[in-house]
């Protein structure tokens, strides 16, 4: 698995457990806390951030060890796959920022507060189903007639998917907003990575998989069909920058070292997509091609759209894209966590509003 | 009475030097068997035991399915309904704007027409429904208070729309309107979504636990109601021995009414579970199907309309009518003329997709095929209608095109075919999900009445015996 592939964030098992069911999900929480490593964090000075995070292509930047050259700050990436470490480290002070998923964010809920927006997925999360073991499976509408195909054996075609990842809360959201896909009719298998689930495909060991970038492109290369995408529910997952409420307090500067840096990277990066693509590229080892795919399934965001997303109030709600994410996301968590504390979420967009009208 | 009864009981009470040799048997490391009132006093204590046990595992399993059947069967399902039904509202508000502009109606006091006025407090009520009905929790509240907020932003732009008709500014008409377009078809239809979304999320995750754990509740009463007959069956066999007499009254009539109860909760359970089946993987899909073709009907109109408006915003209203369509019906590798033939003929071949394909297709089970045959035909008539009406557009006809679209024939009888199909699987599903409750309706009192029974007739049977022994 490339470095960009790996998408280890902690558990949506609680949603997932929405519709999945018992057997499918279970024990994914449970799992993920077992598997829980602590933060290896580096013996470092006052001037150097610790930024915490995975593998995630978005996340790119920050793992940059150049991104805060010329601030009079270093960063340091510390890969930690668990979101609930992340979010204890963010709280206890031992990390200065996360990098993580808006519904991980409102989970978790850490003693930080949310600056920017990397990211949404559009495509790069996706449903595939077996077209090269099934040439007759190329559609979605096809499913109900392979779902009849393994009733008439007492049999359920196999979903293969990503526990503990946003292919579970991909899954999720599919399965309740569209009428193609009811999880009942599957036999569920969670899997440890998309590559894996990718693997079940090709073997027919499963008939549909939730995978990711550049398992999606592979797929698509290969002449399976990509049924479903995270572009069909837009929003679903949002990447979002968040910083400890105590360097905040202790120096608002270096965060704003960090916003700054960041998003001029991206600008940068942004207005050049031969940059962009071999920056991502080299981040996971990637060729060219896989890459320009991997950032065609993602919204990345300059400054100017990131002052967007979280200062402007969008027409018609007249509210920011941030908080009309957090209402929607946070809703749906909210279900089966009822006292999830939304009202606690922490949004300054200030630090953005200083770079883009730096930029100005 | 008991056969028996009134004998002379076959043990004599236990003389002291027996005890005494027991005791030193005792003390020597040897079993001594215990006493039979020993055993009396022991079968009713433990005779508690199983019988609370039986009596827990029933009520359990009747509050999970009372729980499941409530949830499934009322509250998210009527959830779905009323969001659907909202969405549903939107969308004719959205037509009503677009038939006034096309009839050029006339505006009141207010500075809407009519029919803008009477669909718009119809939505207010169905909007006052939607927050009667919903659960408490932001997930249900917030899509309505964003809804509630943006129908004035809303409003307003129809309000500018409705005055540049007025005036004589078509084309500003239908600029404001295609603004106030996108609001509808950007921002409050997906809200309507997203309450339905909520209530899905609900209803499969209580409909899947159920799956999930009926099973496993199925067993715990079985487990309970085995052991409850094993110590019933144990305590007549123990007490035949002793005081040989074949049968003791009171075991037997705890045994009888163990098996019944038991045999009972099991049969109404299973029933429910069966009739809550029918009623989810059956009828409530196909009246969510229903409900969303409905909705999306509306919005292939209002995208019919917004087409004959005039040529900024045709382009994008024809693809909004194809999307819609095809989210009605689909049929891969072929074209739209297919399409139209499938629905007429109301035949469709594998593969076809959509909301109507889902309740037409060969697998799907509909309590009156008749109905969900109509929807076909009306659907095929639909397009065909408005086949003809884009041919009259492109021939100059844009009067008679428009003449053609406001009569609506088509567009009515489809609407009478989708409601009338929607009824009666809604109707089969109330008749299912009020099965599934009445099945399962009177276990628990039942249940109230047997466990004590069955303990204080076991008591009574056992404490007849000891009665017996120290006389």
């Amino acid at each position: 698995m490339s470095r960009s592939t790996g998408r280890g964030r902690s558990t949506l098992a609680v949603l997932a457990a929405l519709t999945t069911g018992a057997t499918a999900v279970g024990g994914c929480s449970g799992e993920s806390s077992a598997s829980c490593q602590p933060s290896e964090i580096p013996d470092h000075d006052e001037n150097t951030l610790i930024i915490e995070g995975d593998a995630w292509s978005g996340y790119a930047p920050f793992r940059d060890e150049g991104l805060l050259d010329g601030t009079g700050y270093t960063a340091v990436y510390v890969e930690q796959i668990c979101q609930e470490v992340r979010a204890a480290d963010l709280t206890a002070g031992r990390a200065d920022i996360a990098v993580t998923t808006l519904d991980q964010y409102l989970l978790q809920h850490p003693e930080g507060t949310l600056v920017g927006i990397i990211d949404q997925s559009l495509g790069a999360d996706a449903l595939a189903l077996g077209t090269a073991n099934h040439p007759e499976l190329d559609s979605i509408d096809d499913l109900p007639t392979l779902v009849a195909q393994f009733a008439e054996e007492g049999d359920k075609p196999v979903l293969a998917y990503t526990g503990s990842s946003p292919s579970e809360m991909l899954l999720n959201e599919l399965a309740n907003t569209t009428d193609e896909l009811r999880l009942t009719d599957f036999e569920l298998v969670s899997v440890d990575q998309s590559a894996t689930a990718w693997e079940m495909l090709q073997a027919d060991e499963a008939q549909l998989a939730v995978i990711w970038e550049p398992d999606t492109s592979a797929a698509r290369d290969a002449g399976y069909t990509v049924a479903l995408s995270s572009a069909d529910v837009p929003a679903a997952i949002v990447d979002v920058i968040v910083v400890s409420d105590r360097l905040i307090e202790s120096d608002p500067a270096a965060v704003q070292a960090v916003v700054t840096s960041y998003y001029s990277t991206m600008d940068d990066l942004l207005a050049s997509p031969a940059a962009l693509e071999r920056f991502y590229a080299e981040d996971g080892g990637l060729d060219a091609e896989t890459a320009g795919t991997l950032i065609a399934g993602i919204k990345l965001y300059g400054t100017g759209e990131a002052d967007v997303f979280m200062n402007d109030e969008l027409f018609p709600l007249d509210k920011p894209q941030i908080e009309q994410s957090i209402n929607s996301i946070g809703s749906v968590l909210a279900l089966i966590h009822p006292d999830i504390p939304l009202d606690q979420a922490k949004i300054d967009g200030g630090y953005v509003i200083s770079v883009a009208d730096g930029a100005r | 009475m008991a056969p028996g009864d009134g004998e002379e009981p076959v043990l004599t009470p236990t003389p002291v030097r027996r005890d005494r040799r027991g005791l030193r048997a005792t003390r020597a490391g040897r079993f001594r068997a215990p006493s039979t009132p020993f055993l009396l006093r022991l079968g009713m204590a433990l005779a508690c035991l199983p019988v609370v046990a039986f009596a827990v595992a029933i009520h359990v399993g009747v509050e999970r399915n009372d729980s499941t059947v409530r949830t499934v069967g009322r509250e998210a399902t009527r959830g779905i309904t009323v969001a659907q039904a909202l969405k549903v509202e939107l969308a004719e508000l959205d037509g009503v704007v677009v038939r006034s502009l096309l009839g050029r109606a006339p505006l009141n006091t207010t500075g809407f027409p009519d029919d803008y006025n009477a669909k718009r407090a119809e939505l207010h009520d169905s909007l006052v429904l939607a927050a009667l009905v919903s659960s408490s929790g932001s997930v249900y509240e917030q899509p309505l208070v964003n809804i509630d907020y943006v129908l004035s932003h809303y409003h307003a732009l129809i309000k500018d729309a409705f005055a540049a008709a007025r005036d004589g500014d078509i084309a500003g008409a239908s600029a404001t309107y295609g603004q106030a377009h996108q609001v509808m078809a950007e921002t409050l239809l997906p809200e309507a979504d997203f309450l339905d979304k909520a209530n899905s999320y609900v209803l499969n995750d209580s409909y899947d636990r159920h799956t999930a754990r009926s099973a496993s509740t199925a067993r715990l009463i079985l487990v309970s109601w085995l052991a409850v007959l094993a110590f019933l069956v144990l305590a007549q066999v123990l007490v035949a021995k002793r005081f040989r007499r074949v049968l003791n009254l009171g075991l037997a009539l705890a045994t009888v009414v163990a098996l019944v109860s038991g045999a009972l909760t099991l049969n109404r359970l299973d029933a429910s579970s069966d009739h809550l089946t029918s009623a989810r993987e059956q009828d409530f899909d196909s009246v969510h199907v229903l409900a969303r073709a409905r909705a999306t009907v509306e919005s292939a109109r209002q995208a019919q309309g917004q087409f004959l408006l005039g040529p900024p915003a045709a382009a994008d209203a024809q693809t909004d009518f194809d999307h819609h369509v095809s989210r009605l019906l689909r049929v891969q590798g072929s074209n739209p003329t297919d399409a139209t033939d499938f629905a007429e003929a109301s035949t469709l071949p594998d593969g076809a997709g959509g909301y109507l394909a889902r309740v037409a297709s060969p697998g799907a089970t509909n309590p009156e095929p008749e109905s969900v045959r109509q929807v076909m035909v009306a659907f095929g008539a639909f397009l065909n209608e408005d086949a003809a009406m884009r041919d009259l557009v492109n021939s100059g006809g844009l009067g008679a095109a428009t003449a053609r679209y406001m009569d609506g024939q088509a567009y009515g009888d489809l609407n009478d075919a989708i409601n009338a199909a929607q009824g009666i699987e809604q109707e089969a599903f109330d008749d299912a999900a009020g099965a599934a409750a009445d099945a399962a309706a009177p276990l628990d009192d039942i249940n109230l009445v047997a466990a004590p029974a069955i303990l204080l007739l076991a008591l009574l049977g056992l404490f007849q015996r000891l009665r017996e022994y120290r006389a």
